[in-house]
């Protein structure tokens, strides 16, 4: 028998978007933005309690702009204020830190993380809003407007800012969406009245020419 | 670059007609959908079709197949294809009796034809 028409959005098209969009936070641009955002709150924190070092300040500085405490410090500053065993240790930190630093604003991760993270809350919305619309005898409006006016105009926005980075789902993700898929129809399949995928309705007779 | 257009074909059996199911008084035709020219970065094809569809939103992301999604119909509409590509989403819309008589030709076969003046006339 064939699946349901309800089942087969959900496959298709409801849960691939909802299942990738969750993959957004391991995006590289997601977790440099979310260390960046700790890491400077962090130092501004120290800072006002009174804990500072040239490395804190240096770590938590913007790189366009002086930090908290003032003028950025420079790295022999910073080497200097480290035991001498752990010189090297720091300076390879640094040398990655800038590198993240560059390619971060180089590649608009600023922008990306953004529009990322606004993206999966729009989608984690819609995923909220996905039981009461399969718990109706026909849940096909409700999933394609939720489609249309939600999912689709969000995610064709991300993937043109490059916040999206798949086009469209993300690879890998077809055991998650078939688990969901078998959670959610067996607890509202039953719910669901019959109908023909395949044909239109009739028009109502007032209507025929 | 040229401008995406919906194809509408008729499917038809081996002896060139189209195929159809009926139910009561209507032929509901076999038809496949496409869009020509669309541009290569297009990632999904998102028809909006007749609200009368169960399935009126139809995402068809298979591009080697130019899009194709297969559908039936008993009477003519407006359909409505955003194509969707990394630079931006292009809406193209055309009723489906003139995407279908443009497929078909001048000078379709009888069976063809007759096809088309039903889908017109409902």
């Amino acid at each position: 028998m064939a699946d349901h028409l309800v089942k087969r959005t959900l496959e298709r098209d409801v849960l691939p978007y909802l299942v990738s969009a969750r993959q957004l936070r391991k995006q590289w641009f997601y977790r440099l933005h979310t260390l960046f955002g700790y890491t400077t709150d962090l130092v501004v924190a120290l800072a006002a309690i009174g804990i500072s070092s040239p490395l804190f300040r240096l770590l938590g500085s913007t790189g366009s702009t002086s930090d908290a405490a003032g003028s950025p410090p420079t790295l022999a500053s910073v080497l200097a204020s480290v035991p001498l065993a752990l010189v090297y240790p720091t300076a390879g930190l640094i040398l990655a830190w800038v590198v993240f630093r560059v390619a971060f604003n180089r590649e608009d991760g600023q922008k990306r993380a953004v529009l990322a993270r606004s993206c999966t809350q729009v989608l984690r919305q819609a995923e909220a809003s996905l039981p009461t619309a399969l718990a109706t005898a026909d849940p096909m409006p409700a999933l394609n407007e939720m489609l249309e006016k939600r999912i689709r105009p969000t995610v064709d926005r991300n993937i043109q800012d490059n916040s999206w980075p798949w086009v469209p789902f993300a690879p890998s993700i077809d055991a998650d969406v078939t688990k969901e898929v078998t959670a959610l129809c067996s607890r509202y399949e039953a719910d669901w009245a019959p109908v023909n995928a395949l044909l239109r309705q009739a028009p109502a007779p007032e209507n025929k020419p | 670059m040229s401008t995406p257009t919906i194809r509408a074909t008729f499917e038809l059996d081996a002896a060139g007609r189209p195929t159809a199911v009926e139910t009561g008084d209507l032929r509901h035709y076999h038809i496949r959908l496409r869009v020509d020219g669309a541009p290569p970065d297009t990632y999904a094809v998102t028809y909006i079709l007749d609200p009368s569809y169960h399935s009126a939103i139809r995402e068809v992301r298979d591009s080697k197949a130019g899009f194709e999604e297969h559908l039936t119909s008993y009477g003519d509409y407006t359909v409505e294809a955003k194509i969707r590509a990394r630079d931006g989403v292009t809406t193209v819309m055309v009723p489906l009796s003139t995407a279908l008589t443009k497929s078909h030709g001048e000078e379709p076969t009888a069976a063809i034809a007759q096809a088309l003046e039903s889908i017109a006339a409902h």
